[in-house]
């Protein structure tokens, strides 16, 4: 099986598909990987469905992720490819444009097919389209998401602070 | 390996096949491979056709009746109750509770058992096997009266260490509540022996039998246990039925579970009389469908014998444990020497819940997770397990078909 293209066998049905392409890469070797030095923002996000655990690392500055990063002691390959695409594009972004991806990631996982708009600001993001016939790993793909729901819950602060803020977010509600 | 596969051969596993409509369908396009028994087993076609009937011609409700098809549902009702007696042994039919399953049945003890009868500083022990349902109840038990909750320590293959439950008992200990066969990695526990020594200090014992039921004969009166329960639909029964053998010791001295209709024999606003076991323990109308469901399995595990089921499951788990370790960077998870139809396992660093996604791609329908016993993944080590269980209608080929998907999992996901 390649690992460099998503080119999808005729004969793969969707649980074989959802390991193909960015996902099998990314599960495997995930970029942004490891505690971010200087973050201000530290946030562990647990799955009590799958015993998932992360932590996200955030630098975030004048309303803006400078940089993002995460751990993870016990995540899936979908979690970690979720997570290691979010941490991409998630850096330069504005506090409003976070918010518009993490509304667009949302909306994928809740109706299976992005729209064009969204497909756009999603960018390679759009793989987890492929979880609209697997609803059993829907959670996987979401923790990121949720752990970064909790970092951008809490207060906004103009200073780094002296030490990271830390809390810990299970399943939340879409 | 060649004796294991002709005594499998006169088992007829491929005729019990015939029996479970659902194992010829396919999964994502491929052959149904059924490994997931451990957390709800499959239901032959005499339990269905048996399901069906009692609702299109013979469905009233029990107890109440006194028209034709209401005296006729009570009898089908009572008689699974004494189909289910006569198959773990128990003295009588008064002594089985139905319950919605075996969770419903380990908190009627608390309930019913405990709370009456246990007090601050007293002990309730429970090995370090358990699966959820048989250590919270005993929580809420301790945060409630101030008992204290003891724990069997396990080893590295997933054995209990009997040395120290000798010492953990003790004159204040009241309750032991054991798993007779571990479902998260199937380990078989000395149940007749932990049963002896916890009543030469007097305490009452409860078994939790739901994975050993459907794979191994039992016999309640010769455990000598008080409480033995199990769920149905782990058995080739349906769901929303399950068992609490109570022994006619513990019985008078338990309170009754849930109030309601069925369960008093006069009510008025002074005062109200409970009826007597079992109809004390259910309250209101009962799961009739599903109970003679259960009465149909039952029949069913006895035609096809559990002596022989237990030795057809025990050749396929040994099959499957030989052909599991000639992959390399699998970790079998819970190696006890006495081990039933569970095989618990890591494939390297690929988390349980890839395994399970991609076997199910290749039609292989396994469990992945913590299986409802966060103690025993934490005394391994890992978050979750791989699970495949087996059952009756499982083969040869099945375990094939799983080590195939393994290889495929490690080809995809495994690190180098």
């Amino acid at each position: 099986m390649s690992l460099s293209n998503d080119a999808l066998r005729t004969e793969d049905n969707e649980a074989l598909i959802l390991y193909q392409g960015e996902i099998v890469k990314f599960g495997r070797s995930p970029n942004n990987f490891g505690a971010l030095q200087g973050a201000n923002v530290e946030v562990h996000g647990d799955s009590p469905i799958c015993g998932d655990h992360m932590t996200l690392y955030l630098d975030f500055r004048a309303a803006t992720v400078m940089a993002a990063q995460f751990t993870s002691s016990a995540c899936c390959a979908v979690c970690k490819a979720s997570a290691s695409m979010m941490t991409d594009v998630l850096k330069n972004k504005s506090l409003i444009e976070v918010h518009l991806l993490r509304r667009a990631f949302l909306r994928t996982i809740e109706h299976g097919d992005a729209l064009p708009l969204d497909r756009t600001l999603l960018g390679p993001l759009t793989v987890f389209e492929r979880l609209r016939h697997i609803a059993s790993r829907v959670e996987c793909a979401m923790l990121p998401w949720t752990t970064l729901d909790s970092a951008l819950a809490l207060p906004l602060m103009t200073e780094p602070p002296t030490e990271a803020r830390r809390c810990s977010t299970g399943r939340l509600d879409r | 390996m060649e004796a294991t596969v002709s005594r499998i051969k006169e088992f007829d596993v491929h005729q019990i096949r015939q029996d479970f409509p659902i194992l010829q369908q396919l999964a994502c396009g491929k052959p149904l491979v059924y490994l997931d028994s451990a957390a709800s087993s499959q239901t032959p076609r005499s339990v269905i056709e048996r399901l069906h009937r009692y609702q299109s011609q013979e469905h009233s409700n029990v107890h109440r009746s006194v028209h034709s098809l209401g005296s006729n549902a009570t009898l089908a009702f009572e008689g699974a109750r004494k189909k289910v007696a006569e198959f773990i042994n128990a003295g009588s039919e008064k002594e089985i509770v139905f319950t919605r399953g075996a969770t419903d049945s380990v908190n009627l003890v608390m309930h019913a058992f405990g709370r009456k009868n246990l007090r601050a500083g007293d002990e309730i022990i429970v090995t370090g096997l358990e699966h959820h349902s048989n250590i919270v109840p005993w929580q809420m038990l301790c945060e409630e009266v101030g008992s204290v909750l003891k724990v069997v320590p396990i080893d590295s293959r997933g054995e209990l260490d009997l040395a120290t439950y000798q010492k953990l008992l003790g004159p204040r200990t009241r309750l032991v509540a054991m798993t007779h066969v571990s479902n998260s990695i199937g380990t078989v526990n000395p149940v007749q022996e932990m049963i002896a020594a916890a009543r030469k200090v007097g305490a009452v014992t409860l078994v939790d039998g739901a994975q050993a039921v459907p794979h191994m004969p039992v016999d309640v009166r010769s455990l000598e246990c008080d409480y033995y329960l199990f769920s149905g639909h782990k058995m080739c029964g349906p769901t929303g039925i399950g068992v609490l053998y109570t022994s006619p010791n513990v019985q008078e001295r338990m309170g009754p579970y849930l109030g309601g209709g069925d369960m008093i024999l006069r009510v008025t606003f002074e005062k109200t009389t409970y009826n007597v076991p079992p109809h004390k323990f259910e309250a209101g109308t009962p799961p009739i469908a599903s109970a003679i469901g259960l009465g149909a399995a039952v029949d069913y595990l006895r035609q096809v014998g559990m002596d022989e089921i237990q030795q057809y499951e025990a050749e396929l788990l040994e099959y499957a444990l030989d052909r599991i370790a000639e992959i390399d960077g699998v970790r079998v998870i819970g190696t006890a020497r006495n081990k039933a139809s569970v095989l618990s396992f890591m494939v390297g660093d690929v988390h349980p819940h890839d395994v399970g996604s991609l076997l199910n791609g290749y039609g292989v329908a396994i469990r992945a997770g913590h299986h409802c016993a966060q103690p025993v993944m934490d005394h391994f080590d890992v978050p979750a397990t791989a699970r495949a269980s087996f059952a009756l209608y499982n083969t040869l080929d099945d375990v094939d078909a799983l080590i195939e998907g393994i290889r495929n999992v490690k080809r995809i996901l495994a690190s180098d």
